[in-house]
This record gives structure tokens, C-alpha cells and sequence, in this order.
């Protein structure tokens, strides 16, 4: 049974309304997600005809008019995406593609007439050809904040979704919340250009006044994926394996070595599991933003043994790189793992399915890589230090107050507003046989370097907090 | 691949490229998908009504 969609002004976002999945909403990663099956699509049909180019099948001005119309259509189809189906679109709209298309093709006359006087290889056509399909992008974000200015929203900021943004976009995402229209779309005046994957997000200043007082709403939480910027990725994960170091690899590796001539022979480089956003042993989560953060304050730190943060002879690698995967669904094994399954399908279905990916490079030949290998060492465990009692969030009051609420948040007038008590295991010891402790059914825990989080290292241990976290191996590769 | 040689041909005006940015028809851009839909939910996705 095919599906139907609605497209709710108020959320601004689809909902489906017929067929599987009836009543729930699309999330933002799975349009963006669409919007990149499209443009490989897109990527395709240009590319059959710049191959025609290229075999003198067809003339420049035919294959420029063939692909001007080509453009026109699939950048009709990306607003739509972005600003809610074609139903909703009218004239106002048509006239902002047109301007949209024009720009664009003003930078393709430039390309035809390069192409006519013999400048570009082969390569760099249909390089080249494939950054008009980049634009996509653009066009997806300009249809998503044409829709939202309709609806009455009137704050926007940039978030940056790229591994690697450029500076252009990192300034853009610092300016934080501003008037609506105030920033360049993703794709424009940075130095990614076509492929800059940032996008923006709305809101209406009138609801962040009120938002404290919305008691009884649910508006979920800043532990929300979306809330806040890191390097992220959403598409298929693709983690190095382990082995001698790639060019790129090698380049980190040596940004941490003191003589700065470490080769590809001389080191090994093993990704690790190192943590995720569902439950541990110890009934706590991290939220996202904490694990983008915990990335980053691991950056340089020592792989040590068990802990042992007093003994510097106990470290045997450093880690160079990270990568934080991201989506909004999570396998079953691994919702399965880490304690209370309930739980973690609430957080999958709230926060989505984060994990963070760790990569160490270890002196070759080295005994450690050996006990990797044979399995002597096989789980892991992340050493930070958080910022104590201000980094535990409960998962109750932020849900009903639409923000991260702290376990011992108080109000303006000093009074506490969380009723609840953090179920830590030693405190559910303590209070076990107290009828008048309220726990919380579990809780979040932040990393926020402003508050004095400090990443110290990874470890081997042998019983993890977090069941997952170790090396990646064949019969782990689901959970990524 | 190599370098591709230059061309003696004659480019249509400028004008006449940029008028095919003031032809959107919207159907004739949706209708390429729910011919032929190569992606799943794409075209149902675009066909989207509006809630209320």
C-alpha cells in the first residue's frame, strides 16, 4: 500500500496520513535523506548527457539547453521538498525557482563557454557538470525557509551537518539565533559552495518567551540532535578498518607526533566503538550533543589499560580522529544491548541513534596490536571528567518542559523544580528502602567543555559500562 | 581522460538560455515521478497536501 502525506504549516514537517506508518511524522534526516537519493538521481541524467558531450553525440548548445532543462525541473522538484509539496506552491513561489534557476544558469553559460574554447579536460566537465546537481541542496533549504517565513517564524540559525566545514559556514553557525533571512543559504557565500550540506533551522521568537511556561506541553528537549552543531554523519557509515594509515590518516597521526615523521609503516590505526546514546549498565545516556563533544575533548588523549589514570606506562596509543554516526532508527541488537530495552526505543525515538567512533593508532609491532588481534582485548571505555552534579539532566522535567532540565535546577526564586532523584546505582542502593525517594527512570549526562569537562582517555577494560563499546569487529557491524 | 578541444560553434543568446528558468510548470516537473517514480515515497512526498 503506497503512502500519503500531509504537510503540517505549524511543525513544518510531512506527516503521513495514509499507508504504513500512518499518523507518525517524517523526521528531518529522512527528507534530507530523500533530497540526496534525488540529487544521485539527478547526478545521473547529467551525467548521461554530458557523456553525450563528451562522445560528440550532441552539440554544446544542445547538451547546455538539454541540461538548463533538466536543472529547471529537478530544482522545482528540491523547493517543493523543502517547502511542503506542490500543492502548496503558487506563483510567489514559481517566481523564487526562476530567480533561483537563472543564477544558475548564468554559471552554466560560463561553463559551455569554457568547455567551447578547449579550457577543461574531459574530468573537469563532468566534475563540473555535477556541482550544478550539488545546488540542490540550496534550493531545498531556500524552499524550507520560504515555507517557514509563511508560517510566521522569525528567527533562524545555520547548523553545520559536514565532516568538514569551511570556515565560511563555522563563522555562519557562530552568529547563533538571527532574524530570519539574515543568513546566506547553505551552498551560497562559503567556500563549499554547491556542496556545502549546512542547513537552517526556524523558530518563532514569541514561543522561546513562553516556552518555561508551557508546563503541560511537550516540545522535546535540547538533548535534540538538531539543537545544536557538531561533525555529523547521517549518510551510510564508512569507518576506515583497521590497518596501516591512509594518506589522510597519516596526516592526522602526525599532527600529534612531537618530530612529526611518523610513516604509514610505522603505526597502525584500529577504530573502536567507544560509545552511543542508549542506556548503560549504570542507568544513564548520554545525550548526542555530549558525545559530538566527547569526540572533540578526546582528540590527542592517550588509549590506556583499564583506567589507570595514575600510570603514564599504562598508555599504548593515541587517538587522532573521531566520527560521530548518526540515525534516526537504531538495530534491534543494539536497542537489545545496555539494559532496559523500554528505554531505549524511548530514546531512539526521541533522540535518534548516535555513536561515537574512536580512531587510535598504535606503534606496529607492538604486543597491544597482538592482544587486539587474538581478542585479549576486545571492550572499551571512555575516561572524561564531566562537569559533576550540573551534568545530570533528568529525562522527566526536560520532557515536560521542553528543555535539558537538570536533576537540581531551581527556578528564579531558588526553588528546585525537578522532583526526582538520580537512579545512579549507589544511590538506588542507598535509597532502596526509602519510600519517599522518587527516582527518575533513568538519566542524561552532558559534556560541555564551558562547564569544565575534560576528555582523559580511552580504555581497554574488560567489563564496559556500555556493552557495545570495544573494537569493531565482523559480528558488530549491524550496530554501527 | 583528456583534454576536450576547443569548438567552433555558436552559443544561442543568453536570453533565450535564461528564459527557460521563467518556464516552471510545476505538474510537468512533479509528473516525472509518479510516471516513472525511481525513488520510494519521493513522489507521494511532493503530491503532499496541506494539513487542517
Amino acid at each position: 500500500m503506497s503512502r500519503e502525506f500531509e504537510f503540517d504549516p505549524l511543525s513544518q514537517r510531512y506527516r503521513v496520513i495514509n499507508g504504513p506508518g500512518k499518523g507518525q511524522y517524517i523526521s528531518y534526516d529522512a527528507i534530507a535523506n530523500l533530497t540526496e537519493q534525488y540529487i544521485e538521481q539527478s547526478k545521473i541524467e547529467i551525467d548521461s548527457l554530458t557523456n553525450q558531450l563528451l562522445n560528440r553525440q550532441i552539440k554544446v548548445s544542445d547538451w547546455e539547453r538539454l541540461t538548463a532543462k533538466q536543472l529547471r525541473d529537478a530544482h522545482t522538484n528540491a523547493y517543493a521538498l523543502g517547502f511542503g509539496g506542490i500543492g502548496r506552491m503558487g506563483e510567489r513561489e514559481k517566481s523564487d525557482i526562476s530567480d533561483r534557476i537563472r543564477t544558475e544558469l548564468q554559471y552554466l553559460r560560463g561553463f559551455s563557454e569554457d568547455i567551447l574554447n578547449g579550457k577543461l579536460s574531459e574530468a573537469q566537465i563532468l566534475d563540473r557538470a555535477s556541482l550544478y546537481v550539488d545546488a540542490l541542496h540550496g534550493t531545498r533549504e531556500r524552499g524550507t525557509e520560504s515555507a517557514h517565513y509563511l508560517s510566521g517564524f522569525d528567527e533562524e540559525r545555520r547548523l553545520r551537518n559536514a565532516v568538514e566545514s569551511c570556515q565560511d559556514c563555522i563563522d555562519y553557525a557562530a552568529y547563533g539565533w538571527v532574524s530570519i533571512g539574515s543568513l546566506p543559504w547553505p551552498g551560497s557565500d562559503c567556500q563549499c559552495r554547491s556542496r556545502c550540506r549546512c542547513h537552517k533551522e526556524f523558530r518563532k521568537s514569541s514561543d522561546q518567551q513562553n516556552s518555561f511556561d508551557l508546563l503541560t506541553q511537550s516540545n522535546g528537549w535540547i538533548s535534540n540532535p538538531m539543537e545544536t552543531t557538531f561533525k555529523m554523519q547521517t549518510q551510510s557509515p564508512i569507518v576506515n578498518p583497521a590497518g596501516n594509515p591512509t594518506p589522510e590518516q597519516l596526516a592526522k597521526i602526525n599532527r600529534y607526533s612531537s618530530l612529526g615523521d611518523i610513516t604509514a609503516d610505522d603505526v597502525v590505526t584500529v577504530p573502536f566503538y567507544a560509545s552511543n546514546n542508549l542506556l548503560w549498565h549504570s542507568n544513564g545516556a548520554w545525550t548526542v550533543p555530549a558525545l559530538s563533544n566527547m569526540g572533540e575533548l578526546l582528540m590527542g588523549r592517550q588509549f590506556i589499560m583499564n583506567h589507570d589514570w595514575h600510570d603514564i606506562s599504562k598508555s599504548h596509543g593515541k587517538i587522532y580522529d573521531y566520527q560521530l554516526l548518526y540515525s534516526v532508527e537504531a538495530p534491534q541488537s543494539a536497542i537489545d544491548q545496555a539494559g532496559d530495552k523500554e528505554i531505549n526505543q524511548y530514546i531512539v525515538q526521541r533522540n535518534g541513534y548516535a555513536r561515537l567512533i574512536l580512531h587510535v593508532y598504535f606503534e606496529s609491532g607492538s604486543k597491544i596490536l597482538q592482544d587486539i588481534r587474538f581478542g585479549r582485548i576486545d571492550s572499551v571505555s571512555t575516561g572524561v571528567l564531566t562537569a559533576g552534579n550540573d551534568s545530570f539532566i533528568c529525562p522527566i522535567c526536560s520532557e515536560r518542559f521542553g528543555k535539558d532540565i537538570r536533576f537540581n535546577e531551581r527556578d528564579d526564586n531558588g526553588k528546585s523544580i525537578c522532583p526526582h532523584d538520580i537512579p545512579t546505582p549507589f544511590m538506588l542502593w542507598l535509597f532502596e528502602d526509602d519510600t519517599e525517594a522518587n527516582f527518575a527512570p533513568f538519566y542524561y549526562r552532558t559534556l560541555n567543555k564551558s562547564e569544565g569537562a575534560h576528555g582523559i582517555e580511552l580504555s581497554a577494560v574488560l567489563a564496559p559500562d556500555l556493552p557495545l563499546a570495544g573494537t569493531i569487529t565482523p559480528n558488530k557491524m549491524d550496530v554501527l | 581522460m583528456e583534454q576536450f578541444e576547443p569548438i567552433f560553434e555558436t552559443l544561442p543568446p543568453l536570453a533565450k538560455l535564461l528564459s527557460i528558468a521563467d518556464d516552471i510548470d510545476l505538474e510537468r516537473a512533479a509528473s516525472k515521478w509518479r510516471n516513472n517514480p525511481p525513488l520510494e515515497g519521493f513522489e507521494a512526498i511532493l503530491d503532499a497536501v496541506e494539513a487542517g
